[in-house]
């Protein structure tokens, strides 16, 4: 009896043998693949089916869209709230950047600079919120001025800005300083204009403007939206859209692949052989316009010392971070703005090459200097380091630990919920994360919102007379030569001074289904999940 | 019969443990890869000479990182467990002891609400609570996992103080804590010990399940469960990476289960007719 029951675990392991050992894998997934494709042939209610080449009107109408986090709240004032909602086409902003980066209309209908210090932008005279109410001038001031109050995160893009209502359909906008780039600061996501009139406890009582409503609500979980039947413009094709939140990245692979979703966004770049290999999906993945960058605690007295931060910056190998990490499918960039297409020259203007040996020297003359086993003490203490990663930057943070470890620096990862970055964030005790902050957009908003003391995303509590002053000047430039080079002496300093270190473009990975026609891809993550020509098709 | 057979379940068993433990004990000193040193060049190598059992997402040798991270799995299931057995002994041989005293009462009410609590429940309350790491795991390992071998150990005493032997222990004036250590607690150990056997197959499984959740051990140390999270992602175009972890889990897994049953026979062969 007891060699009978060995058998049936032998035998397991004896097929785990082989299997791995033949590449198996690949074939069982080409094979999974193909039932998979062939269940969806069988089975007209599976969302990739379909009969008839082109247009299938037997097609599912509801665009399932995995995604790695969803909105926490209704309100878009409410941190990221408003990304989500742009994202899934229930809210919009003034304008909106296409994919080659060129300013839309979108609420809007234009824009004109009258003199150096004011805008008027005209209103789309058919624009409505859901409620049917006008998004006319005072609409629009009201709802800037309660994202204003209420959401921190959009300071840097309309502190400068004051609105007023010329007329309903005419919003004139004054700047406090020279020659801003109005339509480009009223782009960005936290500008999303909505009801100020509303309550936003409920989706009856929410008030956007976009194409699709809100229909269904369940936190961080799933958004269930249907077209908006009032809207101004083309109507989507597709009536209902899921946005559903799978927090694990490999599942949302599994999601798209079986058929269980459409979209699967922000999945891991060690995904893309496995995603590539199938037929079933197309990849989308262009980079993103932001940054990796650890942002690191001036709080924390072993990082108020810059030659720290500079060493621990020398001593990241950047092209073997892009292939571990992100599977090669990045850049690096040592200065924060590179990443924007626009400062490309700036990609490498500081720690231009991995150099552990200038790294080690800076911890060296900053009294950081390695014990007989390689670990760099200063009064008895080791240089350590714990660093929060969320999302898929667990591999990032491992191969940053291995990279400081050769210099002595022992580094913890911590790897959880980026809820438990921002507890941490307003508790103060942190070290060190990573975080990706988008850098299209007017470099003195950008660098003001990252890098001025009053800056909602200093996390590290930066606070330079030299950069400010910088920042100042930049304020003040009045031409586009004068305001770029600025911004590059700005970027530049920022980056051998300031508690970051910029790392590379993050990766974005987005798999649709071949049932799918008309996805877009953006290099601005929230900007693309859905639009008014997506549609279902044959296979 | 039923001992013999019982006697080379538990050879199997011994000799897979031991063919498992020597190489898991024996890496440090055997001329290995170091199993946190990456390498951009050999990311997702397929077994080879070179690396038995391939390479990581990071290039670092499979087969050293699965030995290592048999060490962690082994000596911290070992360390826990050992934990969780001299608390429940010592405890549960109390309690029969002083059956019946507000002692016992307390502890029984105290088992019945901790056999309710779900093992990995607890577990990421408390990574919950305190962070993840492995320490944390142990923690929760040892406060939920005594609670197996008290009722046990008591059970076994309450059974031994009817026996005639000790009757006559305390006549003659022997201290109780002498009858406990003496008469009491050594007909506890073996059937403790087939107990503790199993339950260290079930604890393996259990760390390594919370491993891969990434509750248990963090970067870079290796562990098989962690070990198995970090290959899921590849799992589809290069399988081999869950080899390593996998199978060891398995075999060591399968090796303390014979073991267990092994001993279980030798010790008490009218168990197996019992149940």
């Amino acid at each position: 009896m007891n060699r009978k029951k060995l058998l049936l675990p032998l035998l397991f392991i004896f097929v785990m043998i082989l299997w791995g050992c033949s590449g198996g894998g690949q074939a069982a997934s080409e094979n999974a693949a193909g039932n998979r494709a062939e269940a969806a042939q069988a089975d007209n209610s599976a969302p990739n089916s379909g009969e008839a080449p082109g247009t299938d009107e037997k097609a599912p109408q509801e665009l399932v869209i995995a995604d790695q986090e969803i909105a926490a709240a209704l309100d878009p004032v409410q941190p990221l709230t408003s990304s989500y909602l742009i994202a899934i086409g229930a809210g919009e902003t003034l304008f909106k950047a296409d994919p080659e980066g060129k300013i839309r209309p979108v609420l809007a209908d234009s824009a004109e600079a009258i003199d150096a210090n004011t805008w008027e932008i005209s209103l789309n005279p058919e624009a409505k919120f859901w409620s049917g109410k006008k998004v006319d001038a005072e609409a629009v001031v009201a709802s800037l001025e309660r994202s204003r109050e209420l959401d921190k995160q959009v300071v840097p893009y309309i502190q400068d800005l004051t609105f007023s209502a010329v007329n309903a359909s005419t919003l004139q906008v004054e700047t406090a300083r020279e020659n801003m780039d109005v339509p480009l600061n009223l782009s960005s996501y936290q500008t999303l204009i909505h009801n100020a009139e509303a309550a936003y406890d409920s989706v009856d009582t929410m008030d956007l403007s976009g194409m699709y409503k809100v229909t269904a609500f369940e936190p961080q979980k799933r958004m269930e939206l249907a077209v908006n039947e009032n809207y101004r413009g083309t109507k989507p094709a597709i009536a209902r859209v899921v946005h559903e939140q799978i927090s694990d990245e490999q599942t949302r692979v599994l999601s798209v692949l079986s058929g269980a979703s459409h979209i699967a966004h922000k999945l891991p770049v060690s995904a893309i052989e496995q995603l590539q290999a199938e037929d079933t999906v197309t990849l989308a993945t262009t980079p993103a316009s932001n940054t990796q960058t650890v942002y690191l605690n001036l709080d924390q007295p072993k990082f108020q010392d810059v030659r720290v931060r500079q060493a621990l910056s020398w001593g990241i190998d950047r092209q073997e971070l892009i292939l571990q990490a992100a599977e090669g499918q990045s850049f690096p960039v040592t200065t924060w703005l590179s990443s924007n297409p626009a400062f490309a020259e700036a990609r490498s203007a500081v720690y231009a090459q991995y150099d552990p040996e200038q790294a080690g020297r800076l911890l060296d003359e900053a009294g950081w200097v390695p014990d007989g086993s390689g670990i760099r003490m200063k009064n008895g203490e080791p240089l350590t380091l714990s660093l929060m990663t969320w999302g898929g930057d667990r591999a990032l943070g491992e191969t940053l630990q291995y990279q400081w470890a050769q210099l002595g620096i022992q580094a913890e990862i911590q790897h959880g919920d980026y809820s438990l970055i921002e507890t941490a964030r307003e508790t103060g005790k942190w070290d060190a994360f990573i975080e990706a902050w988008s850098t299209f957009g007017e470099p003195h908003t950008l660098l003001t919102g990252q890098y001025s003391p009053e800056g909602g995303g200093n996390y590290g509590g930066f606070d330079d007379a030299r950069a400010n002053e910088l920042l100042a000047q930049l304020e003040g430039a009045s031409d586009e030569a004068s305001r770029h080079a600025l911004a590059l002496e700005a970027n530049t300093y920022i980056a051998e001074q300031a508690p970051v270190i910029s790392l590379y473009p993050r990766p974005q990975v987005t798999a649709v289904s071949s049932t799918l026609e008309g996805f877009v891809d953006h290099f601005r993550p929230f900007e693309n999940l859905v639009n008014e020509h997506l549609k279902f098709v044959s296979p | 019969m039923n001992s013999r057979r019982g006697s080379h379940t538990l050879v199997f068993g011994m000799v897979m443990l031991v063919l498992l433990a020597v190489p898991i004990f024996a890496a440090p000193w055997l001329s290995l890869d170091d199993p946190l040193a990456m390498n951009a060049g050999a990311r997702l190598a397929r077994p080879s000479l070179e690396h038995p059992l391939g390479t990581d997402r990071f290039g670092r040798d499979l087969l050293t990182r699965t030995l290592h991270g048999g060490r962690t799995t082994l000596l911290s299931c070992g360390l826990a467990l050992g934990s969780a057995l001299a608390v429940g002994m010592l405890l549960g041989a109390l309690a029969g002891m002083f059956h019946g005293s507000w002692f016992d009462i307390v502890l029984m009410r105290i088992i019945d609400v901790l056999l309710a609590f779900p093992f990995m429940v607890f577990a990421m309350v408390i990574a919950a609570l305190f962070g993840t790491s492995l320490f944390h795991l142990l923690l929760a390992v040892v406060i939920l996992w005594w609670v197996n071998f008290a009722r046990l150990t008591r059970s076994i005493v309450l059974n031994t103080r009817k026996s005639t032997s000790v009757d006559a222990a305390f006549v003659l004036g022997i201290s109780p804590l002498r009858i406990l250590l003496k008469e009491l607690l050594p007909q506890a150990f073996g059937p403790v010990l087939v107990l503790a056997t199993f339950e260290l197959g079930h604890l393996i499984l259990a760390i390594a399940a919370l491993s891969f959740l990434g509750l248990g051990s963090q970067p870079p140390s290796p562990e098989w469960g962690s070990m198995l999270a970090d290959g899921r992602a590849h799992f589809m175009t290069t399988p081999h990476v869950l080899l390593g972890p996998a199978l060891f889990i398995v075999l060591t897994v399968l090796a303390f289960n014979c073991i267990g049953e092994g001993l279980r026979d030798r010790i008490d062969p009218y168990e197996k007719h019992r149940i």
